[in-house]
């Protein structure tokens, strides 16, 4: 299929519906430890449909082990996840995550990397995923080429093929450069508002949960120790005088931990 | 490994042009804007043959000359009429079939045992620990060493041939599979089981393709222990192929068809290279260095 086929197809309404209801999550009393350690302590945290929450906090905290949980890869000891109500017990259809890395498969063209796992007629819900992050025209390119953000983007436009109702990001700018970043949150925060799917970023950049989420909280030793809202009107500024008092609250979190250690 | 150096798109798009204008006037040479004029293109591709040539002028000369004993070394053109007499019998042709069905025999039954327990020990730890130190035992006996005892077991027939070659070729094949399919990316499979791959999709989708680049490896590797063993195989062992042809040779001081035995060998391994390679254009296009020669 050639990108002018696929332009039709995005127009005579081949395109998903779009919007989504967003899952509701609950979180109770989570224990989960590896070899002994527990990394969820007894864990306890509701988003609520179409929430945009961010999630900081120090390295080994247990942000990585709460997005397996989420998945359905991984089974907590004590402690249940419910999903719309639902307890999760197998891998979460309607959840999707994307990572730090791309992980793009290399053999696999542009447009067959988001039409993974996809069933039926995928190819025009591929190409109408693309085109919604502004990469319809390299449908045929191999993920050789792109740019790191255009790799992202990809895995964003493949994340989000599946009209996930739950998107979980797990620092998936922690490597982009500074402009490219800024790009991808906006990209991020405008597809998040067309869609209205629930929304969990894990992040270590202060100023980027400021950004984009509706509530913040700190993971502190596999528990929620604090948590702020964050009422700014969108798109954000940086530098407003409320978006710099938030970031510097959060980051006083943060270095209230590394306090003990320094 | 790679005979010449990966063409610069940029260079190579530009001489193009200048090859396409200066069809008007073919003798004037024409300044590329990379500042190399058509000639030197055309010097750059025959440079390589220039030894070559040179080499086998030279022998020629020499046969003639009387300096070289054509008895001991025949000339290139005793070597070429050997070719046509060899093959106005049918006797060159019939060799060469059968030394190429046995090489393919071979390579097909080593190759798919070796590719069949190389997935077997790479996704079951329990095979791996039950099969695998035991296939790296084996594989430490150089395999032409069993040579005079396949003799014992089978003669000199087919299957002497055959099951030397498959098992010289087995275990190349084996270690790059086993190899291959365990050194792909954790992250990519961990990413395919959360979008809901089942088992088959994550084979055929992540880790088949993941794991090809190894296998071709193990593939290229295997080819060149084949030729290397058939050749070994059908000079100490054999009533046909091009091995005997070349020791029956020697009984009657044909020298010349003894010359021509090696030069078809030279062919062959050459051939089942330029396949080797062509294997990985089509199935690596992907990779990064492979697009750079591509396109």
């Amino acid at each position: 299929m050639t990108a002018s086929e696929g332009v039709e197809g995005v127009q005579t309404g081949l395109r998903p519906e779009k919007r989504v209801a967003g899952m509701r999550v609950e979180i109770h009393h989570l224990w989960k430890s590896y070899a002994g350690r527990a990394v969820l302590y007894d864990l306890d945290l509701t988003l609520a449909p179409g929430e945009f929450l961010a999630v900081v906090g120090r390295s080994g905290c247990g942000k990585s082990t709460l997005l397996r949980q989420l998945v359905g890869l991984e089974f907590p000891e004590q402690g249940e996840i419910t999903c719309d109500g639902l307890p999760l017990t197998r891998l979460n259809p309607d959840t999707r995550v994307m990572f730090q890395e791309d992980r793009l498969l290399p053999w696999k063209s542009v447009r067959d990397n988001v039409g993974l796992g996809l069933t039926g007629d995928w190819r025009p819900v591929s190409l109408a995923s693309l085109f919604d992050v502004g990469l319809m025209e390299r449908a045929g390119d191999w993920p050789a080429v792109l740019s790191g953000g255009q790799k992202q983007r990809v895995a964003l436009a493949r994340a989000l093929a599946h009209s996930p109702r739950l998107l979980l990001l797990d620092e998936p700018m922690g490597a982009l450069d500074a402009l490219t970043r800024i790009e991808m949150q906006r990209l991020i925060e405008r597809l998040w508002l067309e869609r209205g799917f629930t929304s969990l970023l894990v992040t270590h950049d202060v100023g980027e949960a400021v950004t984009l989420a509706d509530r913040i909280i700190l993971l502190e030793q596999g528990q929620v120790t604090r948590e702020l809202k964050v009422d700014l009107p969108r798109p954000r500024v940086r530098g407003s005088s409320e978006f710099s008092r938030l970031e510097a609250e959060v980051l006083d979190w943060i270095l209230s931990i590394y306090g003990g250690f320094i | 490994m790679t005979g010449r150096p990966p063409p610069d798109p940029v260079r190579v798009r530009e001489t193009v042009q200048v090859a396409g204008g200066a069809g008007e006037t073919p003798s004037s040479p024409v300044l590329s804007v990379a500042g190399e004029t058509q000639s030197g293109r055309l010097s750059r591709r025959l440079l390589p043959w220039l030894l070559p040539v040179l080499l086998l002028l030279g022998w020629q000369f020499g046969s003639l000359a009387g300096w070289i004993n054509t008895r001991i070394l025949p000339s290139p053109w005793q070597v070429l009429t050997s070719v046509f007499r060899l093959s106005a019998t049918g006797e060159l042709w019939a060799n060469l079939r059968v030394s190429c069905l046995r090489a393919l025999a071979g390579f097909v039954i080593g190759g798919s045992i070796g590719l069949f327990l190389g997935f077997l020990t790479a996704t079951s730890r329990w095979l791996e620990t039950l099969l695998d130190s035991s296939l790296q035992m084996f594989r430490t006996i150089p395999h032409l060493a069993l040579t005079p005892l396949v003799i014992i077991w089978f003669g000199i027939g087919e299957q002497a041939k055959v099951f030397l070659i498959t098992c010289g070729v087995l275990f190349p094949i084996y270690l790059n599979t086993f190899h291959g399919i365990r050194s792909v990316d954790r992250h990519l499979i961990n990413m395919a089981m959360v979008y809901g791959l089942n088992r088959y999709q994550l084979w055929r989708q992540v880790i088949l393709p993941g794991a090809l680049p190894s296998i071709l490896i193990g593939v290229r590797f295997s080819l060149g222990v084949m030729w290397m063993t058939l050749i070994v195989a059908e000079t100490i062992a054999a009533s046909s192929g091009i091995g005997y042809m070349a020791t029956s040779a020697r009984e009657l001081m044909q020298t010349d068809v003894m010359v021509l035995s090696i030069l078809i060998y030279a062919l062959l391994g050459k051939l089942a290279d330029v396949f080797a390679r062509g294997m990985e254009r089509r199935w690596l296009k992907w990779k990064p260095d492979i697009l750079r020669t591509t396109s």
